[in-house]
């Protein structure tokens, strides 16, 4: 092999072409990296700038009277919500029922009073065109038709297709469910980013929607509710099942709590998980606390008043009444959540029967002693 | 000292690339300080949209309206004082929870009529001086009512809130 020595000129073109290599190679470098980089970060701006602006919408809706906000034109990225807020803003207390993650571009935010029997805040409720709720109950079934009462302009206006009701009373059986699956094939179920099974006063078989799983539902989030209001012994009761992804399929046993009215029983709906529901309860439980703190000072005060009528002092304060029942309701139920600030701290506030039962009593009291006043006694002002 | 060809060359494309980088460096300060004024512009935005947010919040409290007339703007006269005794003699809780709500703000009713110049601080925590970095002030036209002498006044509930630095 001959070799040939190489000439200066040779040399240095061959060292000019590797300097403009590698020169070249570091300018694209960073050029690609400033082009991810600057995407990613303005990603991230955008992403921000919607949590502040949805944060905010949500704050306003807590004190709106408007009950239904559409929202378009959102990221289709992601939303996480969870107990402590939405993605990294916190929720700073409000009361917010919505599924884990919703990926859409439009949401409905809708709002229904929580009503103890007075006004404690509005409940606020996010609403996804990609999830769907199948209800699976008797169509006469009253709690059935309270959801739907409670839903209102929701469910005419916002996500009329995200709604299915299949009725088990024409001599249809739980097993019918593949019917279910069926029929909702012609909708592109698949296509739904989480479906919700909530049966309604009929007892949930996991296996059969188990059986569907991978035909029809496995790009979805699958998550079930039951409700059981019918149970004289346990009533209001919530069960919720989740999916068990140790055995790759729904679990069969679920986690029990408790609605207390339409408010929260729309939340038990709208909500994907027990943790979520048990948070927010706690949080209005917690808003309970002050607003009937805030009527309990407020008959001490009218009480003080030397031009209030001695008859009115009397009622508010006489046995099983007015002040009794808003005591209890403050001291016996919002009280064991008032010092609550974190979700793994919370003993659930539904966690007895009792509890639910003694909510009501309360409710009912406060509820009739103030409509004694206002269509009754008169002359007397009104607690509420 | 007499310099190759070559040598010339490399320092002529060195100086091209020095060049280069300080437009480069140069165009990126540019970008940053933009990017910083923008996001502190998005932050400021941010934080005066909560402060009218929480403005909002304060005359729609169920703490605060009057529950026996459908009015506007109505504060009841009673829960007004209820509200004052819990935020500052409720202890620590009471005003963590309403920290929630109302922030870095204080937040006054001044009577207009009748007893101009009466008022009642429902809560006050504002920033330190040298904390603030804007305050944005919102008053609101409010009805106070005495639900027994079935009485009206008439006040602003004047909202001030801090915005931190």
């Amino acid at each position: 092999m001959i070799f040939h020595k190489q000439k200066k000129g040779q040399v240095e073109s061959q060292f000019n072409w590797i300097f403009v290599l590698v020169a070249g190679g570091v300018i694209l470098l960073f050029f690609s990296m400033f082009i991810f980089r600057y995407k990613s970060v303005n990603d991230q701006k955008l992403q921000i700038k919607f949590y502040q602006d949805l944060d905010l919408q949500l704050s306003l809706s807590e004190v709106s009277t408007t009950t239904l906000n559409n929202i378009s034109n959102v990221p289709n990225k992601n939303l996480k919500f969870s107990c402590k807020g939405l993605g990294t803003i916190g929720f700073n207390k409000k009361i917010v029922f919505a599924p884990s993650t919703i990926k859409a571009t439009k949401l409905g935010i809708y709002t229904y009073s929580f009503l103890a029997p007075f006004k404690v805040n509005n409940f606020v409720y996010v609403l996804s065109p990609n999830t769907k709720y199948v209800f699976i109950t008797d169509r006469s079934d009253e709690t059935y038709l309270d959801i739907l009462t409670t839903l209102g302009v929701a469910r005419e206006s916002m996500s009329r297709q995200s709604f299915a009701t299949y009725s088990l009373s024409n001599g249809n059986s739980p097993g019918n469910l593949n019917a279910i699956a069926n029929e909702e094939k012609k909708e592109k179920l698949s296509e739904y980013q989480s479906i919700r099974f909530v049966f309604i006063n009929q007892n949930p078989s996991m296996d059969l929607i188990n059986d569907d799983m991978d035909e029809y539902y496995k790009n979805s989030f699958v998550s079930v509710l039951h409700i059981d209001s019918a149970n004289q012994n346990n009533p209001q009761k919530l069960t919720f099942y989740d999916y068990d992804e140790k055995f790759d399929k729904m679990g069969s046993v679920g986690q029990s709590s408790y609605y207390f009215d339409q408010a929260s029983l729309l939340g038990a709906v709208i909500v994907d998980n027990k943790n979520m529901y048990d948070c927010m309860v706690a949080n209005a439980f917690n808003r309970l606390y002050y607003v009937a703190d805030t009527h309990i000072q407020r008959i001490d005060k009218l009480s003080e008043n030397n031009n209030l009528r001695p008859e009115c002092k009397d009622f508010y304060v006489e046995p099983n009444g007015l002040k009794s029942g808003m005591t209890s309701l403050k001291e016996e139920i919002a009280g064991p959540l008032k010092d609550i600030n974190e979700f793994k701290s919370i003993d659930s506030p539904s966690a007895s029967v009792d509890y639910v039962k003694k909510f009501n009593e309360y409710v009912e009291l406060i509820n009739t002693k103030n409509d004694l006043i206002r269509y009754q006694i008169g002359d007397c002002p009104v607690i509420y | 000292m007499r310099f190759t060809k070559s040598q010339i060359k490399m320092f002529e494309n060195v100086g091209v690339m020095i060049v280069f980088f300080f437009l480069l460096s140069f165009g990126l300060v540019f970008y940053t300080t933009y990017q910083k004024n923008s996001i502190y512009k998005m932050d400021h935005q941010f934080k005066v949209d909560n402060a009218l947010k929480s403005s909002k919040r304060v005359i729609y409290m169920p703490e605060l309206r009057c529950t026996e007339t459908k009015l506007e703007n109505c504060v009841d006269y009673y829960k007004l004082n209820a509200l004052v005794n819990t935020i500052n003699n409720g202890g620590d809780d009471a005003f963590d929870y309403y920290y929630n709500i109302f922030g870095k703000s204080v937040v006054l009713y001044e009577q207009l009529y009748p007893n101009s110049g009466d008022f009642i601080e429902v809560y006050s925590n504002p920033l330190l001086k040298g904390e603030i970095s804007g305050i944005e002030n919102t008053i609101i036209p409010v009805s106070l009512y005495n639900s027994v002498d079935q009485t009206y006044a008439y006040g602003v509930l004047n909202i001030t809130i801090y915005l931190r630095k």
